[in-house]
């Protein structure tokens, strides 16, 4: 809680400021309207920066790439807007445009989002700040897990789901470009597919995948989540809460279970 | 003399023999029992559930305190009760009646969920806790 307080406060000094807002989403230009017939629609300026770590042991030349690559395919995925119905949230009140936390009601919401995407790479741990999105890109990861089907597998990635750390191996992302996106889709709350008739989802997480569909209910899902306590679209400007990532990030690395490989002396 | 020794072994024999067969038996219903036991826990389908449901829009799911700012319990805080607790909260309570079959948000239809639904929400919540990887291969 006290957190989220200082996060507030840090948002509001930098908007004051002027200053650009560091953090994973930075909104502005918010507002919200209710056609009455229990349809919200949300409106925003979102901008959605993901900071990649290199912590290869040595070095990873075609990064840049990649980055372009994941940059290019987020802001595809994320963009023309998403509509979820049935969602169950406090009643909002147009009048007194707020919401009405002693009532619950259930909506259809429309998101008119506008979305920019940043992905840059950071050398040192400083340039990452708690309410940062972060994928550390790796030598490798021992992590395995069983499937539904009962096999095991290993992992190309490792992410600790919603608003958490990603991860990838330098070398199996190089083998799919498509691998980072896949992990930042999981730190953006979704979750993996094992079920063989959507091999061509680009959330279907085993090797006989066949396709990189996004479905609209997992961009609305994913919508939902950069507006994750609607309450704040009544505010004209938002940051995300700190998300502890540094040490989040640092508990990730340091789990002998996830089993991963890298150069410990880049990260300090 | 002998004829009765030989009488008396065989009789004990086949009550030997006819316990025997009649634990055999017991044994063979239960492994009938587990087999039909079809309740399996998918992540994918139970995040599903939790979405549907709209758990999220108030239990907020970012890793932070069991609390957040407007006295609300979080994900993380569901995480952290008990399993039956979880369950008398989530599922008997219905949430104040919001829930049930003639509350506010009937369509949710909470009240529809299978006991194996339930089971792999639970376990999706309490996961959440344990912060098990997602994992892409």
């Amino acid at each position: 809680m006290e957190n989220s307080l200082i996060n507030t406060l840090q948002m509001h000094f930098a908007l004051l400021q002027n200053q650009p807002l560091t953090g994973g989403i930075v909104a502005k230009n918010l507002r919200i309207t209710d056609n009455g017939s229990g349809e919200l629609s949300l409106y925003g300026d979102f901008t959605i920066t993901l900071k990649v770590l290199d912590l290869t042991t040595n070095g990873a030349p075609n990064l840049n790439s990649l980055m372009t690559f994941t940059q290019q395919v987020i802001s595809n995925k994320l963009r023309g807007g998403g509509y979820k119905s049935g969602v169950i949230i406090h009643k909002y009140n147009s009048l007194q445009k707020k919401f009405d936390r002693t009532k619950t009601w259930t909506y259809s919401i429309r998101y008119n989002f506008n979305i920019t995407v940043n992905v840059t790479q950071i050398n040192m741990l400083s340039q990452l700040k708690g309410n940062d999105f972060v994928l550390a890109v790796v030598d490798s990861i021992g992590y395995q897990h069983t499937d539904q089907y009962g096999r095991r597998q290993s992992s190309a990635g490792l992410t600790q789901g919603d608003g958490g750390p990603a991860t990838v191996s330098y070398s199996e992302w190089q083998k799919n470009k498509y691998f980072g996106v896949h992990e930042f889709f999981h730190t953006l709350g979704l979750d993996d597919i094992e079920d063989s008739s959507k091999k061509n989802r680009l959330m279907y997480h085993l090797g006989d995948n066949a396709g990189q569909i996004v479905s609209d209910t997992e961009r609305g899902n994913m919508l939902n989540f950069l507006m994750t306590n609607i309450g704040d679209i009544t505010q004209k400007n938002y940051a995300n809460i700190n998300l502890n990532t540094v040490t989040r990030l640092r508990t990730f690395l340091n789990n002998s279970t996830n089993g991963f490989k890298y150069n410990k002396a880049k990260f300090r | 003399m002998v004829s009765n020794t030989i009488k008396l072994s065989l009789g004990s024999l086949l009550v030997l023999l006819f316990f025997n067969c009649k634990n055999a038996e017991k044994r063979d219903k239960n492994v009938i029992k587990i087999s039909t036991d079809t309740c399996r826990y998918y992540r994918y389908d139970a995040g599903q559930i939790i979405s549907n449901l709209g758990c999220k829009n108030c239990h907020l799911s970012l890793n932070i305190e069991k609390i957040d700012d407007r006295g609300s319990t979080t994900f993380r805080g569901l995480a952290a009760m008990d399993s039956l607790k979880l369950i008398d909260y989530a599922f008997t309570k219905k949430h104040k009646g919001w829930y049930s079959k003639s509350g506010t948000l009937k369509s949710a239809k909470m009240d529809t969920l299978s006991k194996c639904e339930i089971k792999g929400v639970i376990r999706y919540i309490k996961d959440f806790g344990r912060d098990i990887p997602v994992a892409a291969q």
